[in-house]
């Protein structure tokens, strides 16, 4: 009396497939669940004793063993209630046999109903890549599953409904159309009014995937430029779509019902968050916000306020686009390729630079505010923003802005000539922020005049010699808005212009 | 001056006296030497002196060691100025609470009669900052030399201005001249003991107090012909100098500023209560009835390039920026919005005109026209 029946786990973000064993056999009546589970795994039994009996099947008396195979790795969630749920029905010949290549997952409740469980987009993929043919799951999470071609997918929101998937009563559900050109953000740049300085260099931003740190008195705008910021990036491709899906699936952040994501993400946590909650974290790591910014925005509100050890964490994710969280016994690997946005004040209180508000900081509080961010932290931003304070009114206006589809063709047209120079070149990078050191000087062509500037500039200017890499990279960025191959004097010249923070600008007489 | 006596000076300046209480002694015994050879009872005897006086100059004579001062002193390359040395400003030894004797870091020439005090908040606005510059400047040019207190913002403007037009400065510091505050001037005040002096009547190593400074204020006002406010909010130290300004008969000129900003609340209270407007340096010298010492030092500042320079080639895009630039600082969204240029092209305009010293940037993405092409 063994029923053997397929569920799926994710480790990180890899999943893997669960071979789900209950064997019925006579003795003490006892239920237990073996293959290294977790508490909530261990809790199956109750729910899915419970879960039977009120929907009127039989549960049998006797001794009950599961094994979730592999059994060396750790099982969590609630995902394997179904499939114990449906193997003790199958194991107890209630369910006539079931099916080769169907793999199963769903949390039962008491009633019997069906709620949705994390990562299954995952293990749909993984279902696809080892050629199953079939997939139950909570209805909640069909939409999710169906994302995967080439899969039949049972939304199921009840036992009884599973039972009758299982028998094959039931239609596969009917994904519907997803468009990833035209993703949906509920906000555009034409609300924007003015600010002509801080849209183009969020254009540059997005058109070259420069880090960009924006400075201004509280009420500015920056967070409501930032949000903006993904509006004008290219649309997501199916494959960068696929994984941020996944991601949100994973952690769990995925809505209720909603299949691919087609928008860049943008996350704006709070600077109270701990490294675990920017990085990922918990004993078995789940994705963090960084994680969770993939392909979009990371917007850091007040960085200066963020705590130190969570800014130095950024480091590895800002160089490698990944971030590994390391464990005493494994360590999992998440993508994290964001684009950084962060927003500061020019002193404690606000006002620096306001004429209309007084500041209330000493010239010493200014300098140790702002001494939080220098150094190699610093250098992380390519762009260098300084955001006027407007009031509300002022800023926002509806269609009074060059809308976004606007803007993202004149980016899109920017990372394509990127594109092509990468491939000639055989890098496998994507924007200009990404060109390593050694490849600089091959891709950033200045002429002669633009030479001439960059120096004197790094002269005249006070400009840290560490800023000459990200002024040029910013440059080419301009010059492929503009259509040009070499880099000119004007290019170079606007780039100097977004570097304000390497000069002793805050030092005036 | 013989060792011994620089000694006894230093002992008097230790024993926490008043000025007045320091001057009455040695008025009445001739030197510090005496006043410490002097007897309990000779001592009691002058007017208003009790025991705790007496205990006070017993204290230093027995504490104080002024030897260290004086090799400390030695070693920073400073010296002691007296009220009966001829270097002695003129114009503070008048007063009756004028320090016996100051600790000087630099020099002081004849010329230095001619001081006119510059003073005003540490937080200026931006105005505020080029009229104290300036002021200074053309002061110092005219062979004034320009007093203030080394504090930021007005303070170090006026020292840059009198020091980058060639010309001399007195700061007079709230501590010892051991103890350079604030930190941030280290560099000027090396600047101003190369073109002038650092003075104090604090002995070497006071660390700075807030009641040091109303004290130093009276020494700033008190060694110039007159005392400029520049910038001073309600609660400003500028005030108290202006008060002292006033007491000592010193004349008090105040800027006039807009008169929505906090900052400036304080001229226009001083202006209301009757001090006198400052315009221009000439109209000051003017009413001040003082004409000025180096016409070739004048003529040097009159020969800047003030609306005489042609202007280089520029680019289109330059020529458009630079005619919507003026002297106050604009935005550089309000730039692109006059220019009716690209964004880009105005940002990349800004910087060429910026490398070619035409256009100057400061914090808050703002621009204007560089001074010597107002």
């Amino acid at each position: 009396m063994l029923a053997v029946l397929e569920s799926g786990a994710v480790w990180g973000l890899d999943p893997y497939l669960v071979r789900v064993e209950v064997d019925i056999s006579p003795g003490n009546p006892s239920f237990t669940i073996v293959g290294l589970p977790d508490k909530a795994v261990q809790e199956s039994a109750q729910r899915v004793r419970a879960a039977l009996r009120n929907c009127g099947f039989h549960f049998p008396d006797k001794r009950i063993t599961v094994n979730l195979s592999p059994a060396d790795v750790r099982k969590e969630g609630p995902a394997f209630d179904l499939p114990i749920a449906l193997g003790i029905l199958t194991a107890t010949g209630q369910l006539p046999s079931f099916p080769e290549g169907t793999v199963v997952l769903g949390e039962l409740s008491l009633d019997g109903s069906l709620r949705a469980v994390n990562g299954v987009l995952a293990v749909a993929m993984e279902s696809r890549q080892k050629q199953r043919k079939s997939l139950i799951v909570p209805l909640d999470n069909a939409a999710e599953a169906a994302i995967v071609d080439g899969l039949e997918v049972f939304g199921v929101s009840s036992l009884p409904e599973a039972v009758k998937a299982v028998m094959g009563e039931i239609q596969p559900f009917q994904p519907p159309k997803v468009e990833l050109e035209q993703p949906r953000y509920g906000v555009d740049f034409s609300d924007v009014k003015g600010q002509e300085s801080a849209k183009r260099a969020l254009e540059i931003a997005a058109a070259g995937g420069h880090s960009v740190l924006a400075i201004g008195p509280p009420g500015a705008g920056k967070t409501m430029l930032a949000r903006r910021l993904p509006t004008i990036m290219p649309p997501l491709t199916i494959s960068e779509a696929l994984e941020v899906t996944k991601i949100y699936s994973v952690a769990g952040k995925l809505p209720k019902g909603q299949g691919l994501i087609t928008e860049r993400p943008f996350r704006a946590p709070h600077h109270t968050i701990s490294a675990a909650g920017l990085i990922g974290g918990g004993s078995l790591p789940r994705p963090g916000e960084i994680s969770l910014a993939h392909h979009g925005v990371l917007f850091l509100d007040e960085l200066p306020e963020f705590h130190r050890d969570v800014l130095e964490a950024l480091r590895q994710p800002l160089e490698e686009g990944t971030v590994t969280v390391a464990r005493a016994n494994h360590s999992i690997t998440f993508p994290a390729s964001f684009l950084l946005v962060a927003a500061m004040n020019p002193c404690p209180c606000g006002y620096a630079t306001d004429a209309t508000r007084k500041c209330q900081c000493s010239p010493q509080q200014i300098r140790n505010y702002r001494r939080r961010i220098s150094g190699p932290l610093l250098d992380r931003f390519d762009i260098h923003l300084e955001v006027p304070r407007l009031t509300a009114e002022e800023i926002l206006e509806p269609g009074s802005g060059e809308p976004s589809v606007k803007i993202r063709e004149r980016v899109l047209k920017a990372r394509g000539r990127q594109k092509e120079r990468f491939e000639k070149l055989g890098l496998n990078i994507t924007c200009n922020a990404q060109i390593p050191p050694k490849a600089i000087r091959e891709i950033c062509v200045l002429d002669g005049d633009a030479k001439e500037i960059l120096r004197s500039a790094i002269q005249s200017l006070g400009l840290s010699a560490r800023a000459h890499d990200r002024i040029v990279k910013v440059a080419r960025t301009i010059a492929d808005l503009e259509g040009s191959e070499t880099i000119r004097p004007r290019h170079i010249a606007e780039a100097i212009t977004y570097r304000s923070l390497d000069r002793q600008l805050f030092e005036a007489i | 001056m013989r060792p011994e006596e620089t000694l006894a000076w230093i002992r008097l300046n230790r024993t926490n006296l008043s000025p007045q209480r320091q001057r009455q002694l040695i008025e009445a015994f001739g030197s510090p030497e005496a006043v410490f050879a002097a007897s309990d009872s000779n001592i009691l005897k002058l007017r208003g002196f009790s025991e705790l006086h007496l205990s006070k100059i017993r204290q230093a004579q027995r504490d104080a060691q002024p030897e260290r001062d004086l090799w400390k002193l030695d070693r920073i390359g400073g010296w002691l100025l007296t009220i009966f040395d001829e270097r002695y400003p003129p114009l503070l030894r008048r007063l009756h609470d004028a320090p016996p004797c100051l600790y000087v870091l630099g020099t002081i020439e004849e010329t230095d009669e001619r001081a006119i005090a510059i003073v005003g908040t540490r937080k200026p606005s931006d105005y505020g900052r080029r009229i104290a510059y300036q002021i200074a400047s053309e002061l110092a040019a005219s062979g004034f030399t320009v007093a203030s207190g080394l504090a930021e913002g007005i303070d170090t403007a006026a020292h840059k201005g009198a020091l980058d037009s060639g010309g001399r400065t007195f700061a007079v510091l709230g501590c010892g001249l051991d103890v350079v505050y604030p930190r941030s001037n280290k560099e000027l005040a090396r600047r101003i003991v190369d073109n002038g002096a650092l003075l104090t009547e604090f002995p070497l190593g006071t660390k700075p107090q807030a009641w040091h400074f109303p004290q130093r204020n009276r020494i700033i006002s008190g060694m110039s012909l007159a005392v400029i406010i520049v910038e001073a909010p309600l609660n400003s130290g500028a005030l108290i100098t202006a008060d002292w300004a006033a007491e000592q008969g010193r004349e008090v000129f105040v800027v006039p500023g807009p008169v929505d900003q906090p900052s400036f609340e304080g001229n226009h209270r001083l202006l209301r209560e009757g001090a006198r407007v400052f315009t221009s340096v000439a109209d000051m010298l003017e009413e001040l009835g003082v004409t000025t010492l180096q016409q070739s030092a004048n003529t040097k500042t009159q020969a800047s390039p003030k609306g005489q320079l042609k202007l280089p080639d520029l680019s289109p895009p330059e020529a458009k920026t630079w005619s919507v630039l003026t002297s106050d600082w604009k935005h550089a969204d309000e730039i692109v919005r006059e220019s009716q240029l690209t964004t880009g092209e105005a940002l990349s305009a800004l910087t060429l005109l910026e490398l070619k010293g035409m256009v100057e940037r400061t914090e808050g993405n703002l621009y204007r026209r560089s001074k010597r092409w107002q």
